[in-house]
């Protein structure tokens, strides 16, 4: 096995090193993801996940220099081609990203290519999610100033659109102030207070011969983040003028979003509420982009992100175009030696988010919700919406046994609007026929082993029992239905790592469905250089943003990744 | 620091003011055509990638349906609705009809379309930015309205009532110089009028008629080579096609596509439809 291993890092991997150029330090990582696709009639009966290529891979490498207050950095990508599943757009290979930066007396200056943040990001927000292939970085000018507490920013630039740029541009400044910081009757005070405000505009030609666009729109907000001991509160207002886009289907509604969460931290014991109110948020610099593409804000979904396998299945994504969402956690530690605690202590934790529509009626009785070239519906802050999108309740534990063994249980209770998360349905929609909901009860235990020191076993096993889950599901049928899942890890620290997955969808209402999903792993890893191989079965599932959906095909073959830092 | 503040605020007093623009009336009146008798215009290919389980397909449909009404696009459309994707399968009663082609299933091959509905205007853009929501159809054909065609293209067609077969004849006209471009000849047929099951956001409909629908091509999607009499200004040139009609076609519902792209850039210069009958 080690002279595979070493066989690949041969034909593959870059070696790790670091070295100083004069006084300055080059660093850099690389990635590489491939797969070879195998045909499986079973679960792809048409050829859909079976590309011509059968073998396709896509990776990138970044490049950062430093010296003093200089930064310049380049990533190059390629897609040869683009995976299965991950946005065509990416085909090709290229310089997508470069910079330059330098940093003196509180004063930044980015030229080129940059990532940024104003507040939670409800009004802009550039990020980058590889696994997801989103990219919404700008390229234009960045200029940061900060001084006595006070941080300025301001940017210009247009947004990535694969390996193009959008047709927007966007301009932004946002202040942000450390009162305590700024003002010197308050820098012994114990309440640390944060106040901020953004303004962001995006510039969009008008070419349609429909509608009278804005080609200028506008949105600002406000936040305020107060601290004293373990308590936090931080709410955020936004506003945006009309924005008719394609999500919206062109309605020239204000869009307008208020966010706050008040958590609480002590040795044994935390809590979080939060919640949102998102109406008509949708803010992209290119008005008719689909799915992923050229988003200029970002609004975080507001429920637990589930990392296991099983309930990942059934994610939660925020709904741009409108949505209520409220959430509460808590963490209690039990004492080590105490009745409940035992031996080694036990966290509890638990977990309920809800999201629905915010509440919508129609202008007068001529027009429809959302109706094109219209103020799309009235709605009141004060009443709770007609459509229910997602609930999750999760409650378990975590507890170490002995010197041996961990086990951590958790046990989630979840309703699932598929109309809406699946199948793209409006509001409009759900409101005249109510939509399909899933109902979910599923549970995870995870064990750990300790065999001997640097050598471990972790086992999981998972259940979802699903309800009424054929409704809705007229042509969806693959992954329908209840299904178990075992695991078997065994890891060698520092170097070797092995799986043996397998999901059984033993509950699909369709029976030539009843299939099982094996997966292997394996993976070597060589201090900062990382080799890992896998092969079996992916399940297949449906992704819908604005009323667009894209299917990710079912698809069984080899996986190979290959990742290295310097 | 006061300074600052005071600056800032300023700054962002004047660039909320300037930066936002409020529409009172959304729309517009539909454009006006350029109405030139003596120019010859560049007309737009609209392909529509769909499925008869995509739910939002029908809006792209009525988009298709809303630029052929507007004065601006007068005569300018032609749409070709590929049917391709795991949408497009056969499935269950009254879904079991399979509507997918060969001819499409090169096209989707050679496009790449992963979420649907999603098409193409003239097929510009490739191939990074070539797949278009629906939404923005209007928009990018904009572009296109006030620009006269590089390549003249007049088709006739005749059928066969005896042995359901047909002939196509293509005069083409160069009326710019393209020497030294690689260009191609494509005829596809569709057909529109076929009524069959179609998913929709209001539920199943059943009735639901489809409206140019890929049928195949007669001479494939890559199709032939032109410019045999050479390519600059003022060549001409003929070109013929026949065949039978694809089974199960009716003949009063078929029309022929014929354009014509550079096959370095897929960008399609100039396209013509012609009824059969």
């Amino acid at each position: 096995m080690k002279k595979i291993a070493l066989g690949l890092f041969a034909l593959f991997s870059i070696t790790s090193w670091s070295q100083t150029i004069n006084t300055g330090e080059l660093h850099g990582n690389f990635q590489f993801d491939g797969q070879l696709y195998v045909r499986d009639s079973i679960l792809d009966p048409n050829s859909e996940a079976y590309p011509d290529e059968r073998f396709l891979g896509q990776g990138f490498m970044n490049l950062i220099y430093t010296r003093g207050g200089f930064t310049a950095g380049v990533r190059y990508e390629n897609y040869q081609n683009v995976m299965v599943g991950f946005p065509q757009g990416y085909r090709g290979e290229g310089v997508t990203y470069r910079f330059l930066q330098y940093n003196t007396h509180g004063l930044d200056v980015t030229a080129g290519n940059f990532y940024e943040q104003f507040g939670s990001g409800m009004i802009l927000r550039a990020y980058e999610e590889r696994g997801l292939g989103y990219d919404n970085v700008f390229d234009g000018a960045r200029v940061k100033y900060s001084k006595n507490g006070v941080t300025l920013k301001g940017l210009i630039g247009r947004q990535r659109k694969y390996f193009d740029k959008s047709t927007g541009l966007v301009r932004g400044f946002d202040a942000e102030i450390f009162l305590n910081e700024l003002l010197p009757s308050m820098s012994e005070n114990q309440t640390l207070i944060t106040i901020g405000g953004s303004f962001v505009s995006k510039y969009e030609p008008d070419n349609s011969p429909i509608y009278n666009l804005p080609q200028n729109v506008g949105s600002w907000g406000g936040r305020i983040n107060v601290q004293k001991g373990g308590l936090g509160v931080y709410a955020e207002y936004v506003y945006k003028i009309n924005d008719p886009n394609a999500d919206n289907n062109f309605i020239y509604r204000p869009g307008e979003g208020l966010t706050f969460a008040v958590n609480y931290a002590n040795k044994d014991f935390g809590f979080v509420v939060s919640g949102k109110r998102i109406d008509n948020m949708s803010y992209r610099s290119e008005r008719t982009a689909q799915q992923i593409e050229t988003l200029i804000n970002y609004i975080p979904a507001g429920t637990r992100y589930h990392t296991y396998t099983l309930p990942a299945l059934y994610p939660y994504a925020t709904q741009i175009n409108g949505e209520q969402n409220f959430q509460v956690e808590f963490t209690y530690n039990l004492k080590k030696k105490s009745f409940l605690g035992g031996k080694y202590g036990t966290q509890l934790f638990a977990n309920y988010a809800y999201a629905g529509s915010i509440y919508k009626e129609q202008i007068d009785a001529n027009t429809e919700i959302g109706q094109a070239g219209t103020d799309g519906y009235k709605t009141d802050w004060f009443k709770l919406g007609q459509v229910q999108y997602y609930q999750d309740f999760n409650v378990g534990f975590k507890r170490k046994l002995n010197k041996k063994w961990k086990m951590t249980f958790t046990y989630l209770n979840v309703k699932y609007n598929f109309d809406l998360l699946n199948k793209g349905s409006t509001d409009k929609d759900m409101i005249a026929k109510a939509p399909s909901i899933i109902y979910l009860n599923e549970f995870v235990l995870e064990m750990q082993y300790k065999i001997k020191p640097k050598h471990y076993l972790r086992f999981e096993v998972q259940g979802l029992f699903s309800e009424q889950d054929s409704v809705g599901r007229s042509f969806d049928q693959l992954g329908a239905g209840s299904m178990v899942l075992g695991l078997v890890e065994y890891s060698i620290s520092p170097h070797w790592f092995f799986s043996i997955q397998n999901i059984y969808n033993f509950g699909n209402p369709n029976e030539e469905f009843r299939l099982n999903y094996p997966y292997v792993n394996v993976a070597y890893s060589n201090g900062p250089t990382r080799v890992q191989l896998g092969y079996g079965r992916q399940p297949s599932g449906i992704f819908c943003v604005g009323g667009v959906c894209r299917f990710v095909p079912a698809s069984n073959g080899l996986q190979m990744s290959i990742t290295s830092n310097f | 620091m006061k300074k600052i503040l005071k600056y800032s605020l300023f700054i962002l007093g004047v660039v909320s003011f300037v930066a936002c623009d409020y529409v009172n009336d959304p729309f517009q009146g539909g454009g006006t055509n350029p109405g030139d008798t003596t120019k010859i215009y560049r007309n737009i290919l609209i392909d529509d990638f769909t499925g008869h389980k995509c739910v939002n397909c029908p809006e792209a449909a009525e988009m298709i349906e809303t630029m052929e009404g507007l004065a601006i696009f007068k005569d300018r459309i032609v749409a070709v609705a590929i049917h391709t994707g795991f949408f497009a399968n056969a499935f269950a009663a009254p879904f079991d009809a399979d509507y997918k082609t060969t001819d499409g299933e090169d096209l989707a091959g050679v496009f790449g379309p992963s979420q649907f509905p999603i098409g193409m205007v003239n097929r510009i853009d490739f191939p990074n930015d070539h797949l278009k929501g629906y939404q923005s159809w209007p928009d990018v054909a904009n572009q296109f309205v006030s620009e006269e065609t590089a390549i003249d293209i007049k088709p006739t067609a005749n059928f066969n009532a005896s042995d359901n077969s047909f002939t196509i004849d293509v005069d083409l006209e160069f009326r710019e110089d393209l020497s030294g471009e690689s260009l191609k000849i494509v005829v596809m047929i569709t057909e529109s009028g076929i009524i069959s099951a179609q998913t929709s956001h209001t539920g199943d409909i059943l009735d639901y008629e489809h409206k140019h629908m890929l049928r195949g091509t007669t001479n494939s999607t890559i199709g032939e080579s032109v410019g045999s009499n050479g390519m600059t200004t003022g060549d001409t040139e003929t070109y013929s096609t026949s065949g039978p009609l694809p089974s199960g076609s009716v003949a009063a519902n078929t029309h022929f596509v014929v354009y014509v792209y550079n096959t370095a850039t897929q960008e399609v210069l100039q396209v013509e439809q012609i009824d059969l009958i």
